[in-house]
């Protein structure tokens, strides 16, 4: 029999052209051995990197995403994008979290030009981790259709996340370890939760019932949320006129 | 229409029947903050910030300037120690949604409101009605409204309207003391947005589960339309 076919994590790598692209650059050069597992993509500043650029690289099957930034300080730019990249970072995993995607799967880390062998032991360590979870969604042990949904469920939202990030959720601290403090508080899951889990829950919903019309139980089904929560979703979007129930099928549709 | 005089702040002003107290007090040069107040529409009276103390017949009552009409002999004091005090908590409440608005802001540094007081509010909506009755009143298309009560109270754009009106309006934009109302526009749009993700639902896989339908259902199951079809068939 031919042997078990073994995972080879897929990770799509972001690179800012100042520090990590240079240090990836110093690593190939310099002959240090690392996985082949990631595909990089250079960008002017970490900053640059979009919640959107993550959620469609997982979207499009990545197993990892690795974004690679200057350290605290050293941006190349006055804006200091890498203080953007890390609140970003734990906002995306905060979000990946919450559709059931382990945050693992996404990970920052400062490379300097001048670290191209801790560039290599990134790669490795990363791949590693990825292989200990597994490819996407299998993995985390969802169906692959369930999670694309809602995976497009957040990039539909994209929009209103950015305007309450902009409002709410935006900080600047000094260190990496206040970030990590501010994004563990109860008061950011409190206000997390009061305004996205109801969005997202919608937004799920009205990916959903786009290609047909369906009842509380199959979005119960399809989604993994009890019929209780679904139909107090179904509710309020019924109100504001989001949805409508059709009357002949006895089905939730699209208003 | 008859004049009526009426005393705010010490002055002597004369106001015509009908007037509000925010209006005459304006009139005579006056100032009395507001937030929900807007000059081309209805008074609503909704966040407070104008109450003023109303002294008429020996009594002495808190009342909101911008609904209140004007009395003879009414005795209007628009500062005082209490009335500073309710105008301070009552912009720290409101910054609690909105701590960045610059109406809220201004109003903080004339009344030491502390922007800290109450931990932050996930809704950035002041419920201040200026969006909801500009587009009611002025525009009379009702493509913006409150949905649900009490503290579930909140603005939101109905999507069949909206979709057709607000693009190329959007009057109501400047008229928001916070983002609230952006943030609403943005999120209908987003909801509503077609996207071209195809949700294929997961099929029953496995031969088990197959034969255990099989067994369990005499009826054919839903998704097993060709099974049905063959036994319409038969039957015709």
């Amino acid at each position: 029999m031919v042997a078990a076919h073994e995972f080879r994590p897929r990770i799509l790598g972001f690179l800012c052209n100042w520090c990590s692209y240079a240090g990836a650059d110093l690593c190939g050069v310099s002959r240090y051995q690392y996985p082949p597992s990631i595909k990089i993509i250079r960008v002017m500043c970490s900053g640059r990197v979009d919640l959107e650029f993550v959620l469609r690289a997982f979207a499009n099957g990545n197993d990892g995403v690795f974004m690679g930034g200057c350290w605290l300080g050293e941006c190349h730019y006055v804006t200091e994008g890498n203080y953007d990249a890390l609140s970003m970072m734990h906002l995306a995993k905060k979000l990946l979290a919450h559709v059931g995607v382990n945050p693992d799967r996404l990970r920052l880390e400062w490379v300097s030009a001048s670290q191209g062998i801790r560039f290599a032991e990134i790669v490795t360590d990363f791949t590693a981790r990825l292989k200990e979870l597994g490819p996407l969604g299998s993995g985390e042990g969802m169906d692959q259709n369930a999670l694309k949904l809602k995976l497009e469920a957040i990039r539909k939202l994209l929009p209103y996340i950015k305007l309450v990030e902009r409002e709410k959720l935006r900080v600047r601290f000094e260190s990496k370890a206040e970030y990590e403090k501010f994004f563990a508080s109860d008061e950011l899951n409190s206000l997390f939760n009061e305004l996205l889990d109801d969005k997202l829950a919608i937004s799920q919903i009205m990916v959903l019932l786009q290609q047909q019309a369906l009842s509380t139980g199959e979005i119960a089904d399809a989604l993994g949320m009890t019929p209780s929560e679904v139909s107090k979703h179904l509710n309020s979007s019924a109100r504001q006129r989001l949805i409508r129930f059709d009357e002949e099928q006895k089905r939730y549709a699209l208003a | 229409m008859s004049e009526i005089s009426l005393r705010i702040d010490g002055q002597d002003v004369t106001a015509s029947e009908g007037m509000t107290v925010l209006e005459a007090a304006r009139s005579a040069g006056i100032s009395i903050p507001t937030v929900c107040h807007h000059e081309k529409l209805e008074p609503f009276g909704g966040c407070r910030l104008c109450t003023v103390e109303a002294e008429a017949g020996g009594r002495t009552n808190l009342v909101a300037a911008c609904v209140y009409p004007v009395r003879k002999d009414l005795v209007v004091r628009t500062r005082s120690e209490h009335i500073d005090r309710i105008r301070k908590m009552l912009t720290e409440q409101l910054l609690a949604h909105a701590p960045e608005s610059e109406v809220l802001q201004s109003l903080a540094r004339e009344y030491q409101a502390d922007k800290e007081r109450f931990s932050a509010d996930a809704s950035f909506c002041i419920l201040c009605g200026l969006c909801v009755r500009y587009c009611a009143e002025i525009k009379q298309k009702n493509a913006v409204g409150f949905v649900d009560r009490g503290p579930n109270r909140e603005i939101s754009f109905v999507p069949e309207i909206a979709g057709k009106e607000c693009w190329n309006c959007k009057e109501c934009f400047p008229l928001c003391p916070t983002s609230a109302l952006q943030a609403a526009f943005v999120l209908m749009r987003s909801l509503i947005s077609p996207s071209s993700f195809k949700y294929e639902p997961k099929r029953q896989a496995g031969p088990e589960s197959v034969s255990e339908r099989n067994e369990n259902n005499s009826a054919p199951a839903a998704s097993d339309n060709v099974g049905t079809l063959f036994k319409v068939i038969a039957k015709g």
